[in-house]
């Protein structure tokens, strides 16, 4: 089982991050499971959200303490909470920067706000980082996001909006140089 | 159906397969989308049922009660405080033998408030007559809610039932879930058609009938009720497996037979130590797992027989049972295996999301001893916490020392800067404002609503003054008690009611009343959002007609309360609205209360940024909109008078403020026209001094 720790501010979309990524997984035959941290309906606070993935369907639950990858959706959070909290050695982030934000793990960045100011016209990177996911970690296909991404927000999203965060997706997996 | 879903999408979907009749829940986190499901579904027409928004957990166990007894298959959902505050009624429909179904997203009791799952709710109604189905999944979430009905509602067990899942940590979890076909579950679930209750004019009965010396006789029938439904759970639960090939029990003994050490465990950690049994195995140990799935009935026999000649036993669970040393599970468990020479140990991991490296831990410090043992599971003194919550300086205090603490002077803010609100808050900068008046001299007390949240967060306070948290439906009464005590004490301060349009409109709106009739000397300082904000955004009774919120997705149809009016009915109060738009009005109001010696309520229309759905920054703009176009209308009451403090040279349509916020933009001409002539007719009212 993979565990994955998503960070970002409230209305960034995290917990959605985790729960697309979740429901994509199924469509390579894999079982995902995302929760969110325990917070109120609240705007701008930092929160976490939590995926994981696995070949079986999944039993443990609740929040991440050590997980094996973490995303970080807001720039500026790398300053204030410690996303590399409780990453074994081999573990791997990804991340939305400009410049290499100069952690101790693996990173890979990507100015994932400009890109979706671009595509979306919000800074609202979920989408963005997700493409950058697939492409960094291998754990999902491209094509099995974009189902994922169409099962869960075709509901919510106008058929349009939809399109442009699929875009979103692919520019992000495009983009994120993964060396 | 293979679906991607939360626990409560599952809860939803539950409740709609099983075609409940009559649905009535109250906002709580984090129980709440649940509910909020069932109206998207009920609105969008894909479940005929009548959902009825209530004021309270009480009203909306109340309501279903009272629809169970028409003859309606009903359903609630709720938790933690919600289910503590339905005590009352749900003895009732259990005494009344009414087969309602509840789903508890399980939440730890306050105070302190908490956010996690320990099963203490659920628990502490072990004794009210309820089937108690503790879930490990979603999937198990969506079958047990469409079996609790037909188990529920068999005529040899006709007693309530409780599918207890945990909050967040299934709630919140979206997972691949099965959901059975409607057609499938129709043939399964009957019609709800009650025999022993009637609402019938040409046939009169009386129910809910007082009795004397026979009460122990119908508790006695209830037992057997209970006794009943074991076989009746074993028989739906056959039934199920056979139509739907998900096979449950009252209990799942896994490898139990020729197990040397059996875990027993409840809820989501079961399937985490279901994993481990077999990681163990593979190791010769030889270890088993008993799930204890139906906790009322509880299954002595099938426990008994699952555990009785393991060597060791070891109870991983939730609820503590306070004054005794074992938690509330292995308390039955014991009694289920009294005479059997197994070890018994207890750990007790409270609402802490357990790892499979905690079962790990758990399992070798076990085997590594051969005593009974009874133990909380890594539950260490939090030194930072001690020093960031004062009490370290506190200890000082009490042991002598000089204490240095700055006080906060008249003028002065009373909540330290940086509270974790919302972008573009009005209401806390309300609250502020109106609080500065009093410097130190103010004693604070909120309940429940977007404060307690964002100003507070165990070890960190904002406050600088006093503050206390009470639960929900306290508005009035807590506070009555402290202004009573402090008067015998002699201690000289305001005492400040800070409560949101939840509190005062509805569900402490009896104890409001009752503080009001009373007399005593409080503010009442309501910042009124519309909506329960701090459970994102459920209807109240202060929404405004129109208004879009997820309990109402096409805009509330009904009325709206006149708080105004029901406070001026108590008698002697001085009553003010006021606006974030107009800080010096509101200022001057808060200074004519305090002046006073009798109570005041000082009501705040607040608009909020992600409930109101407008841009954070046009907060101001909106709310001097609203008095501007009559909306808002800014008076003071006092004998019987309205003074009207702002009157607009010339009232600008409401259109334009109606049109500024998100909730509002599916209005359609009629009804922008039909709430334009209700504020002509509350401005023309409130001018000519009438409130």
């Amino acid at each position: 089982m993979i565990k994955v720790r998503v960070h970002g501010r409230g209305g960034e979309g995290a917990v959605t991050f985790a729960q697309i990524l979740c429901a994509s997984v199924r469509f390579d035959g894999k079982f995902g499971l995302s929760c969110m941290s325990p917070a109120a309906e609240r705007r701008g606070a930092p929160v976490e959200a939590f995926a994981r993935i696995g070949d079986k369907r999944i039993a443990e639950r609740g929040n991440i303490a050590k997980p094996d990858i973490v995303t970080v959706l807001n720039p500026a959070l790398t300053r204030i909470v410690n996303v590399e909290a409780g990453m074994n050695e081999g573990g791997k982030l990804i991340i939305n920067a400009r410049n290499d934000p100069g952690l101790s793990h693996a990173t890979v960045y990507l100015d994932a706000t400009s890109i979706a100011l671009r595509i979306l016209g919000v800074p609202i990177t979920n989408t963005v980082m997700l493409g950058a996911f697939a492409a960094a970690t291998g754990l999902v296909t491209l094509e099995s996001l974009e189902k994922g991404t169409r099962l869960l927000l075709s509901s919510r999203f106008s058929e349009e909006k939809l399109q442009r965060n699929l875009e979103a997706i692919r520019t992000g997996y495009e983009e994120v140089k993964v060396g | 159906m293979e679906m991607f879903l939360s626990g409560n999408q599952c809860i939803a979907h539950g409740a709609k397969l099983a075609r409940v009749e009559v649905i009535s829940a109250y906002p709580i986190t984090p129980a709440t989308p649940a509910s909020e499901e069932l109206y998207e579904m009920v609105t969008r027409g894909e479940l005929d049922a009548e959902i009825v928004n209530a004021e309270s957990e009480l009203g909306a166990m109340g309501i279903c009660t009272g629809a169970a007894v028409a003859g309606c298959r009903t359903f609630s959902c709720t938790c933690s405080q919600g289910f503590a505050l339905m005590r009352e009624m749900l003895w009732a429909a259990s005494g009344m033998a009414l087969p309602v179904v509840l789903a508890l997203t399980s939440r730890e009791i306050g105070i302190p408030q908490g956010l996690l799952s320990d099963y203490s709710d659920a628990l502490s109604e072990r004794d009210a007559s309820y089937l108690q189905f503790f879930v490990e999944d979603g999937q198990e979430i969506v079958d047990s809610l469409i079996m609790a009905y037909k188990i529920s509602e068999n005529e040899k067990v006709l007693l309530p039932s409780l599918v207890i899942s945990e909050g967040h940590r299934m709630s919140h979890a979206f997972e691949t879930v099965d959901v059975p076909e409607q057609e499938q579950v129709d043939k399964f679930l009957p019609k709800y058609n009650p025999k022993h209750v009637l609402v019938d004019p040409n046939y009169p009965i009386t129910g809910g009938i007082p009795v004397m010396s026979q009460y122990p006789w119908f508790k006695m029938q209830q037992c057997q009720a209970m006794e009943n439904a074991k076989q009746v759970i074993k028989d739906v639960c056959k039934e199920y497996a056979e139509m739907f090939g998900r096979h449950y029990g009252l209990v799942e003994s896994y490898k139990t037979e020729d197990a040397d050490v059996i875990m027993v465990s409840m809820g989501s950690t079961v399937g985490i130590i279901r994993e481990k049994v077999d990681e163990y195995r593979e190791k010769g140990i030889k270890v088993g797992l008993l799930k204890l799935r139906v906790f009322r009935p509880f299954p002595e026999d099938e426990v008994r027989e699952a555990l009785f000649n393991a060597r060791k036993v070891l109870v991983i669970e939730r609820a503590p049972s306070p004054g005794s040393r074992y938690g509330i599970a292995c308390i039955e468990v014991k009694a289920a295996l009294q005479k059997s020479r197994a070890a018994i140990s207890n750990i007790i991991v409270s609402g802490k999301d357990i790892s499979a490296e905690d079962i790990d831990e758990m399992f070798e410090s076990w085997m590594n001893r051969e005593d009974e043992f009874v133990e909380w599971y890594k539950m260490p003194y939090d030194e930072r916490a001690a020093t960031m919550s004062g009490y370290d300086t506190y200890q000082k205090l009490l042991s002598g020392e000089k204490v240095e603490r700055k006080l906060v002077e008249v003028g002065e803010d009373c909540l330290s800067k940086g509270c974790s609100s919302c972008a573009g808050c009005l209401s806390f900068g309300v609250i502020r404002k109106v609080l500065s008046v009093f410097g130190k001299d103010a004693v604070a007390v909120h309940n429940g609503g977007c404060l307690g949240t964002c100003a507070t967060l165990f070890p960190l306070t904002a406050w600088k003054i006093p503050s206390f948290f009470y639960t929900y439906s306290n508005a009035g009464a807590t506070i009555s008690g402290m202004e009573v005590a402090m008067k015998r004490k002699g201690i000289d301060a305001h005492l400040i009611e800070v409560a949101g349009d939840g509190a005062i409109f509805d569900i402490g709106l009896q104890t409001f009343s009752a503080a009001l009739e009373r007399g005593h000397r409080i503010i009442y300082l309501c910042y009124d959002n519309q909506a329960y904000m701090n459970t994102g955004v459920q209807s109240s009774g202060s929404t405004p007609y129109g208004a879009r919120t997820k309990t109402a997705p096409k805009g509330k149809p009904g009325r709206v309360k006149n708080i105004a009016q029901i406070v001026a009915a108590h008698g002697d109060v001085y009553i003010a609205t006021a606006s974030p738009a107009y800080p010096d009005d509101l200022l001057k109001k808060a200074k004519k209360a305090k002046s006073l010696n009798k109570p005041s309520f000082i009501h705040v229309i607040c608009p909020c940024p992600p409930g109101w759905e407008y841009d954070p920054e046009l907060g101001i703009k909106i709310a001097r909109l609203g008095v501007e176009t009559g909306a808002v209308v800014l008076y003071e009451y006092e004998n019987g008078e309205v003074t009207v403090n702002k009157v607009p040279k010339k009232r600008k349509p409401v259109e334009e403020y109606l049109m500024k916020q998100g909730r509002f933009s599916h209005l359609t001409k009629a009804q922008i026209a039909q709430i334009q002539e209700e504020v002509d007719r509350e401005f023309a009212r409130l001018t000519s001094g009438r409130l």
